[in-house]
């Protein structure tokens, strides 16, 4: 266990800048994910707080200590890669203890420490064996077993599932949260898997070009994104979005004109300011925040696609002005598709991001 | 389906054994020679040998003072092979793995090396050598054929070690190999098929190399193979059994040594390292 502070950490290949100015403390025993979409950098943090990639500027300390300027091993940080990058000509017991016998260790130790994480991970009947001769599931858990027979203080996972099928990618992932919870150590994860994000973690790390958009819970950021970013980015479907205008604006709501849905006015109550009347915005809402409506109360909308998924499904639906929409259905109905029904938006759900995507 | 395939290659394979018959031909003629008396090869070089005498090898083995021969022969391969291993995936190593601003130039430097002729060094060495008294040491003129070598190899063993995933550098970085360590412990045996390529072309190289060893190992006690040939050919020229002997007895050590590296030609030594 231990905790990990980043302190204006900056990285800049040349003159792109990869990772700006960035601030973040984890706590003793905590799992956080980095999540964002390609290229914004959470790997490359990741390698910065392994050791692998130097830092620009700033400080990254482990447990207090200053750590920027050390090698990995002097972290004593333990990193399973996305490829697993485990050692061909080896088996699985020398890729688990090649840590310790360059570390040192006398044969016989390395070998019952190597016994003891083989044990955790059901890996004991594959020591024989090369990393060719097992699966993919069984590859990834030899790269957690050689993380875990250092018994580092920082446990580091990039992306480490996104090589395994989804059977795999699941029961993996079970066997991650029971090692974290098992182990009780820091782990810190990379993904832009966010089912692995929401599932995992403790706290999560939201990245978009080299920046923290949003840290926290899980619930947190799908409950109440700080931007339009992280309302999008978090949570499946995507959060439905759509532009509006400020029409009206009381003391606990204001109301809201949205063009694509239809002409009336449509309450919105999550706004932590009050914009004055006109203000362009853009309204998001959740799939399963758009429920079925009597003709009176809702909008009509076409039912394009319905995807079936057994305990719930999504309508895929186009109201007659534009606007197109995820609606969840959990009872099951025949939704046809063409057929015309009526939906309401739930007023306390629909968030109103301004135009430069801050919330509002 | 099956039988319709395999007679659509039919031609294919008629064009191949057609290509080994004539790369083959000759090592033939020269091995079927080797056992017949200069005359019968006069009155028919495409005939049969009477009997399968030795008399030719042994003559030719004594003519050619060939114990002396395999032995420099050997030590001189060996060494060139081994140095010019050892240094070039050094090299290569660093090469391969590190970003280099000014790689071009360092290219166009390998490629210069490449091309320029050797008789360019010869005068400078020979007078360097034999100020240091190097003429006749087989390990010496072992460096100049390794260094004459090594831009290639360099070139070849530097793009075998960009097959090798990085990620595996990085775990044995992580796990606190020092660079030396993970050239040691990860690259340096998943380098084996490009080092045996490596190897194979140098030991050909060295084991028909003439310029240079005629012109450092001077004297019959410095003699490689090559060399106790072509001091023979003066004398026994005349006798063509003998010398077709003598020509098999040079290419015998390295067709056992390629068909025994052969079997090292195992690709996929890097299957199973990253996700596949």
């Amino acid at each position: 266990m231990a905790t990990l502070v980043l302190q204006k950490v900056e990285k800049h290949f040349d003159s792109v800048q990869i990772i700006q100015s960035l601030d973040l403390s984890v706590e003793h025993g905590e799992f956080i994910v980095f999540v964002g979409p390609s290229g914004c950098g959470k790997s490359t943090l990741l390698r910065m707080i392994a050791g692998l990639e130097p830092v620009s500027s700033g400080e990254i300390r482990i447990d207090g200590n200053d750590v920027t300027n050390l090698p990995p091993v002097d972290r004593n940080v333990a990193m399973v890669f996305q490829n697993y990058a485990l050692y061909p000509h080896m088996t699985v017991e020398e890729n688990i203890g090649f840590g310790l016998r360059i570390a040192g260790i006398p044969k016989a130790q390395r070998r019952e420490k190597v016994m003891e994480a083989a044990r955790i991970l059901k890996l004991e009947p594959y020591l024989t064996r090369k990393p060719k001769a097992l699966s993919g599931g069984q590859r990834q858990r030899v790269a957690i077993g050689r993380a875990i027979v250092k018994k580092p203080k920082l446990f580091l996972f990039d992306e480490p599932l996104s090589n395994l099928d989804a059977e795999l990618r699941f029961q993996t992932r079970l066997e991650i949260a029971k090692l974290h919870q098992d182990l009780d150590a820091t782990m810190i994860y990379v993904t832009h898997d966010q089912v692995e994000a929401m599932t995992l973690a403790d706290r999560i790390v939201v990245l978009r070009s080299g920046c923290i958009e949003q840290i926290g819970t899980p619930m947190d950021l799908y409950a109440d994104p700080a931007n339009v970013f992280v309302a999008g980015f978090v949570g499946s479907p995507k959060m439905n979005f759509f532009d509006a205008r400020i029409s009206a604006v009381s003391e606990d709501s204001v109301s809201v004109k949205i063009p694509t849905i239809g002409p009336g006015d449509y309450e919105c109550r999550t706004l932590r300011s009050r914009p004055a009347v006109g203000t362009e915005v853009t309204l998001g809402i959740r799939s399963e925040h758009i429920g079925e409506s009597s003709p009176e109360r809702g909008f009509p909308a076409t039912i394009g696609i319905v995807e079936r998924l057994g305990s719930v499904s999504y309508a895929y639906v186009e109201t007659e002005h534009g606007a197109r929409l995820t609606i969840e259905r959990r009872v099951q109905r025949d939704d046809h598709i063409g057929s015309v029904m009526h939906f309401r938006m739930m007023p306390e759900h629909i968030f109103a991001f301004a135009k430069t995507g801050e919330r509002l | 389906m099956i039988r319709s395939y395999q007679r659509s290659q039919l031609p294919d394979r008629l064009l191949l054994g057609l290509v080994v018959l004539v790369s083959l031909a000759p090592l033939l003629l020269m091995l079927v020679n080797a056992f017949k008396q200069h005359a019968d090869i006069v009155e028919n070089p495409l005939s049969l040998p009477h009997s399968l005498t030795m008399t030719n090898f042994k003559a030719a083995w004594i003519g050619g003072h060939f114990t002396v021969g395999l032995l420099n022969s050997v030590l001189l391969t060996g060494t060139t092979v081994l140095v010019t291993v050892a240094l070039g995936s050094l090299a290569a190593f660093p090469l391969a793995r590190h970003r280099i601003r000014l790689w071009k130039l360092v290219t166009l430097y390998f490629l210069c090396s490449v091309t320029v002729p050797i008789q360019l060094f010869l005068f400078p060495l020979y007078f360097f050598y034999a100020r240091l008294s190097l003429i006749g040491n087989v390990f010496a003129t072992a460096l100049i054929i390794a260094a004459v070598n090594l831009p290639l190899s360099v070139m070849l063993l530097r793009t075998y070690i960009l097959t090798i995933p990085p990620e595996l550098d990085d775990a044995a970085f992580i796990d606190g190999a020092s660079p030396w360590q993970i050239f040691c412990y990860v690259i340096f045996p998943l380098m084996k098929p490009g080092c045996v390529t490596v190897a194979v072309i140098v030991a050909l190289n060295t084991w028909n190399e003439f310029l240079i060893t005629s012109t450092f190992q001077q004297g019959d006690a410095g003699f490689t193979m090559t060399l106790g040939y072509h001091a023979m050919a003066g004398a026994m020229s005349a006798d063509l059994g003998i010398m077709m002997a003598g020509a098999c007895i040079i290419i015998v050590p390295i067709i056992v040594l390629f068909l025994f590296l052969q079997r090292l030609f195992v690709d996929g030594m890097t299957s199973g390292a990253v996700k596949g």
